[in-house]
């Protein structure tokens, strides 16, 4: 397990990241998200050991991280980049050597890899000489090639076809059945949603929200239903414990309201002046838990 | 120590590959024959060309000895040394002459001017002038020529014969001595051991030049795609530092030898013979030292840059410093005990190039050279202190390069 414990990057007048802490498990996804300038790039310097946090902790099974935590490591950053005048075998080689990994050891998870995203036939070639596309694929071979234990992925799909979108995906889910932890930092949040287990939100440095996607999803959607319906509305938001009504068009609406109603309680009352044909309960997607939790924490 | 070997690998044989290396192959020599040769001109050691000198012989009586004693010097090439002018043989009144002998030597018509007279008491004068700039030995050689001539006319008018006078006079050997110069049996040695020193000292300004451009242009790549990020997640920022600063020096050090073999390929026993001087082997870890403390600082102000145009401009900034070992080459091989020698000696800046040119021509005791290498030791573990600290802050900052302000009190927040 990692676990990042009040973990505090000061620079000069600027708090970079704001004693925060989370943990990142064997065999799940943590979603590490927020908007730009959060302070998500600091948290993954800080934990692959380029940053000295100002104060806090970062533990891997138990223990404070070292050199030797370079080598558990994989990571691939947002922004790509290889050397462009070398072969992409010398730059995986140099990689993977920097990893302390044995070559001959690899070479046939190297070639592995390479057919699996279909690029072994251009092994040889320049990485200059490859498609933006092809040299994400030798960069994301770059940040797996030597196993790591833990693998951190800075936007993993931008700029990926969906064919490779969907290679990668399988490449992860193989790391995770492997018991491997994962952290994904993202801003699209149907990503995060669709493969992320646990989920970190930052906002401004501080920790905005945090836990399992489910029980977030739960706290921020248990009670709202999307109502279809003929007639007016409006006497809706007087009912007692509603706390907002979206109109969607002239016979729909979205109705949020407090934990303590119970929702048939609610219906009964709506029935009475309504007639309502559909009632049912809506799931909260991860992107406007991500802009209402954003905005309450600017607001606050 | 493996990451540090591993990057210093892909270091040396990335930049090997490419082809900016192999076209400073063929330049880098070129300018470096070229400045050797001009500074060679410069100080006199082109003896090829016959120096012109006008004699204005008012009493008639030494010329023809001068003439003879002048004209036995000879080239490297076996070509008479001198030609004389018998400026008296001139169609002008004999006042005009003095003036007018002056003129050619401020026209160049002549590079000296003997002028033989008696004064009103009746006693001799000879009178030697020459131009602006005057090479010593030639100084030397006229001024002997002219104490031989009046010496032997003056024997002879002591009632000595010719033969009497050849033998009082032909075992006098005047050797000129420089006391610092006691280790130079002859001016070909002398021009050997100068061109050493020179050579260390321009060796030492070009290989680092050249892999302080080289790691300031991979800096700008690595920078600009991130892949510093990388790096800095697979081994530690003293690791890449290390292992950047050995791959350069290995780069230097093959690139020196390519020149040596390419050298005595094409030149084979033809070219400059080199006069090792006796403490070759001190030359060689002052020079080993000064590289280190160099690369260190362009190693650590070069991770500061972002773009191109920045490499350019830190390059530019960086080659000021690197200029200093030229200016002061000069200098301290020719006055190795002057105050300015000894304070280039112990200012860190200046220990080893200053260190280089001054074994070259004079031994220095033993407590001089221990107390130089600590200077040097210690510039070093300080230099790479601060470069390891401005590498660590620089490789992750993408802004301008900072003021000098600017940038200790970011890497003093940076780091802590």
């Amino acid at each position: 397990m990692l676990e990042v414990i009040k973990l505090t990057k000061k620079y000069a007048d600027l708090t970079a990241i704001d004693n925060i802490s989370f943990n990142a498990v064997q065999g799940k996804i943590l979603g590490l998200i927020g908007p730009n300038g959060a302070g998500k790039t600091t948290t993954i310097r800080s934990i692959l050991n380029i940053i000295k946090p100002t104060s806090g902790d970062i533990l891997f099974d138990g223990k404070p991280i070292d050199s030797n935590f370079y080598n558990k490591v994989g990571y691939l950053p947002e922004e790509r980049g290889l050397y462009k005048k070398s072969k992409v075998s010398d730059v995986l080689k140099y990689f993977a050597v920097l990893k302390v990994v044995n070559l001959r050891k690899i070479q046939l998870r190297l070639t592995s890899l390479l057919e699996q995203m279909g690029i072994e036939e251009l092994v040889s070639k320049n990485i200059e000489q490859l498609s933006k596309g092809n040299q994400q694929k030798v960069q994301f071979i770059s940040s797996i090639l030597h196993d790591p234990q833990i693998l951190i992925l800075d936007e993993p799909f931008a700029g990926l076809d969906p064919i490779n979108q969907q290679i990668i995906k399988e490449i992860i889910a193989a790391f995770l059945d492997d018991g491997k932890i994962i952290i994904i930092s993202t801003h699209m949040m149907e990503v995060a949603e669709n493969l992320c287990s646990d989920i970190f939100l930052l906002n401004k440095g501080k920790e905005v929200l945090s836990g399992s996607l489910k029980e977030i999803k739960q706290k921020f959607g248990g009670n709202t239903y999307k109502l279809k319906y003929e007639g007016d509305c409006s006497f809706i938001n007087e009912i007692s414990g509603v706390r907002s009504i979206l109109k969607i068009d002239n016979n729909t609406c979205d109705i949020t309201f407090n934990e303590n109603i119970v929702a048939s309680e609610l219906l009964t009352k709506i029935i009475s002046k309504l007639k309502v044909s559909h009632f049912a309960h809506i799931e909260p997607n991860l992107n406007n838990i991500f802009i209402e939790s954003v905005k309450t924490s600017n607001n606050q | 120590m493996n990451k540090i070997f591993a990057i210093a690998k892909w270091e040396f044989f990335e930049k090997v590959k490419r082809k900016s290396f192999f076209v400073s192959m063929i330049i880098t020599p070129l300018v470096l024959f070229g400045l050797v040769y001009l500074s060679s001109s410069l100080i006199g050691f082109d003896k090829n060309t016959p120096t012109t000198i006008g004699i204005l012989d008012e009493t008639n009586n030494y010329i023809n000895e001068i003439k003879i004693n002048l004209e036995s010097y000879h080239t490297t090439d076996n070509q008479p040394s001198y030609i004389v002018l018998d400026l008296i043989k001139y169609p002008l009144p004999n006042k005009s002459l003095p003036s007018f002998a002056e003129q050619m030597i401020k026209q160049n018509d002549i590079a000296g001017l003997i002028n033989i007279y008696y004064d009103p008491s009746d006693s001799l004068v000879i009178d030697y002038k020459t131009g602006t700039l005057s090479d010593p030995d030639e100084i030397t050689q006229v001024e002997q020529s002219i104490k031989d001539a009046v010496l032997k006319i003056r024997l002879s008018e002591a009632g000595y014969s010719v033969d009497e006078i050849n033998n009082l006079i032909s075992n006098i050997h005047i050797n000129h001595t420089d006391i610092d110069a006691d280790i130079y049996s002859n001016e070909a040695e002398f021009i050997g051991t100068f061109l050493t020193g020179y050579l260390l000292i321009l060796l030492l300004l070009i290989m680092i030049l050249f892999a302080g451009g080289m790691f300031v242009r991979s800096t700008v790549e690595e920078k600009s795609n991130r892949i510093i990020e990388v790096l800095l997640s697979s081994c530690r920022v003293d690791q890449l530092l290390a292992g950047k600063i050995l791959g350069l020096s290995m780069l230097g050090l093959f690139q020196i030898i390519l020149w040596f073999v390419i050298g005595g390929f094409i030149f084979g026993n033809n070219y400059i013979t080199l006069s090792l001087s006796n403490n070759f082997i001190m030359q060689i870890v002052y020079f080993v030292l000064g590289y280190i403390l160099y690369t260190s600082i362009f190693v650590g102000f070069g991770s500061l840059v972002n773009s191109e145009h920045e490499a350019q401009q830190m390059t530019s900034i960086l080659s000021i410093v690197l200029i200093i070992p030229i200016l002061i080459a000069s200098h301290v091989l020719l006055n190795p005990y002057s105050g300015i020698s000894l304070f280039l000696s112990y200012f860190p800046l200046t220990t080893a190039p200053a260190m280089i040119l001054r074994l070259n021509v004079i031994e220095i005791s033993f407590t001089e050279q221990i107390v130089t290498l600590i200077i040097m030791a210690i510039s070093i573990y300080f230099m790479i202190r601060l470069s390891t600290k401005i590498f660590r802050f620089g490789m992750l900052s993408f802004d301008k390069i900072p003021s000098i302000k600017e940038l200790f009190d970011k890497i003093k927040t940076f780091n802590n």
